[in-house]
């Protein structure tokens, strides 16, 4: 509890915001790609993007845990 | 379905286009609010997808935008916030529905495709109530008169809840057409349409028809059965004659429609079912209640909307322009031409009673067509088949040897769907 309330709403929202866009476009290619995998089409193109968007995803998580959590005053 | 994708970031708005070009729909993607506003102008979308939180803009602003140009148009808002007031707005803003951010593929599916099926309906509705006023028809339903517009209304209005409707009307009046048309009309349309009489099955089995038997639950069970309730899962059953049912299926019944859910005889296994009920009876539904006929909390349940039909007595002026319809339609199956009635021919038809309504008029017609050389149905065939009018004066013998034995149509099957 004491972690959650240190950290600023606003930051914390900023982080969620930035991190839904590309989780969204991960779990959308991954849908379709199945899709057209199970209609015998070749689902590689959908899967690359969906691998870069997961790598936006642990770019922006590890950027938010540096400024969400990592500051001097923060607790470790 | 052209749909309007309006979302900053690019790659989201890239997997948005894709999704929905994979669930059939015509996809455009902007990335702001100025290039909305141009695109809602080139474009004329039927559904915009917006992002409440744009660079240069509100998201609710385009979509109120968007609705003033084209209230027909739906719209699917995209929020990042779980704050109910964002659901609020977006709702009250004119969007048939708002996703959370992250999106989460069913949901978007499963709010597409109500959108979609929503928009079909529309669409045929709107195909319906044209027809409606350029021909006197609703579906298979035919009539100008004032009695048969009041039943369209009525029709139209109670197919697009979910409400169970008890059609009365006397034998003949058309309850099973009816009953179709509500299906059609309704979101249920693409689901099963279940009809069943139940005066036309032995008591004993109505209860295993009904709600399906385990294989051995009684004597001749040699294989599991699912019941017309299960087969009209999703979709809509329809129950004529329900004053037939004994008192004690009754009961049955009202239980399956409270708890959504039944047994098969000699199972014990409880099966979600999600039906919309509609019913009908040739009684009048309150007097066959006070008779007992009809349980009261049973009478309640499936009269929400009660939807009675007229006699075609009461509706003579519908007269000529039904039996144009089904000389059209026994003309498309027999293909020998008969395409008109003499107009005095037509008056005769309108003179009767027909106690057996629209369906004893359709049989008439069906008569008249087999005995007709030519394109026209001439009054003295009309009057020979005429019950009384084979006596009248103008060539009563020759229309007696012309008509055929009475022939009923043949009882209808159990279930039709």
């Amino acid at each position: 509890m004491q972690l959650e309330n240190s950290i600023e709403p606003a930051r914390l929202r900023r982080f969620l915001h930035d991190v839904s866009a590309p989780l969204s476009a991960v779990a959308l290619n991954l849908e379709t790609a199945s899709r057209r995998a199970a209609k015998g089409e070749d689902p590689s193109t959908l899967l690359d993007v969906a691998r870069r968007e997961l790598a936006r995803c642990f770019e922006i998580f590890e950027r938010g845990r540096s400024e969400l959590l990592g500051g001097p005053d923060e607790p470790r | 379905m052209r749909t309007l994708i309006v979302e900053d970031d690019a790659s989201l708005r890239k997997s948005l286009e894709t999704a929905i070009r994979d669930l059939g729909g015509e996809p455009r993607g902007v990335g702001t609010a100025r290039q909305a506003s141009d695109a809602l102008r080139e474009s004329a979308p039927h559904l915009l997808i917006v992002d409440i939180s744009l660079p240069d803009g509100d998201g609710l602003e385009i979509l109120r935008e968007a609705r003033q140009a084209a209230p027909d148009m739906d719209a699917i808002v995209i929020t990042g916030s779980s704050a109910i007031d964002h659901a609020i707005e977006a709702l009250r803003a004119g969007a048939a529905d708002y996703l959370l951010k992250p999106l989460r593929p069913p949901q978007l599916e499963a709010v597409y495709q109500r959108v979609a099926e929503r928009r079909r309906l529309e669409l045929e509705l709107d195909e319906l109530r044209t027809e409606l006023q350029e021909t006197g028809r609703l579906g298979e339903m035919v009539g100008r008169s004032e009695a048969m517009q009041t039943v369209f209304e009525s029709l139209r209005k109670v197919a697009r809840t979910a409400a169970p409707v008890l059609i009365s009307g006397a034998s003949g009046s058309g309850k099973e057409v009816a009953a179709r048309t509500i299906h059609r009309l309704s979101r249920r349309a693409g689901k099963p349409f279940v009809a069943f009489n139940c005066g036309a099955v032995s008591p004993t089995l109505i209860e295993s028809e009904l709600f399906g038997h385990e294989r051995g639950s009684f004597t001749g069970a040699d294989k599991r059965r699912v019941g017309y309730f299960e087969e009209a899962n999703e979709g809509t059953l329809f129950l004529d004659e329900i004053t037939e049912m004994s008192a004690e299926l009754q009961v049955r019944l009202l239980r399956v429609l409270e708890e959504k859910s039944l047994r098969r005889v000699g199972g014990a296994q409880e099966i979600r079912v999600d039906v919309r009920l509609l019913s009908a009876t040739n009684r009048d539904p309150e007097v066959a209640m006070r008779e007992g006929k009809l349980r009261e909390d049973l009478y309640y349940r499936l009269n929400v909307f009660p939807l009675r039909l007229p006699a075609l007595k009461e509706r003579r002026e519908d007269i000529p322009i039904l039996a144009e319809h089904f000389l059209r339609e026994i003309d498309q199956q027999e293909k020998s031409g008969v395409k008109h009635f003499e107009p005095a021919a037509i008056q005769l038809l309108q003179a009767r009673d027909w106690p057996g309504n629209v369906r004893e008029l359709r049989n008439m017609v069906h008569r008249a067509y087999i005995l007709t050389e030519g394109d026209t149905v001439r009054e003295d065939v009309v009057r020979g088949l005429l019950p009384g009018a084979a006596d009248a004066e103008r060539e009563p013998k020759k229309a007696a040897k012309k008509a055929p034995p009475a022939v009923r149509k043949p009882s209808k099957p159990q279930a039709r769907r």
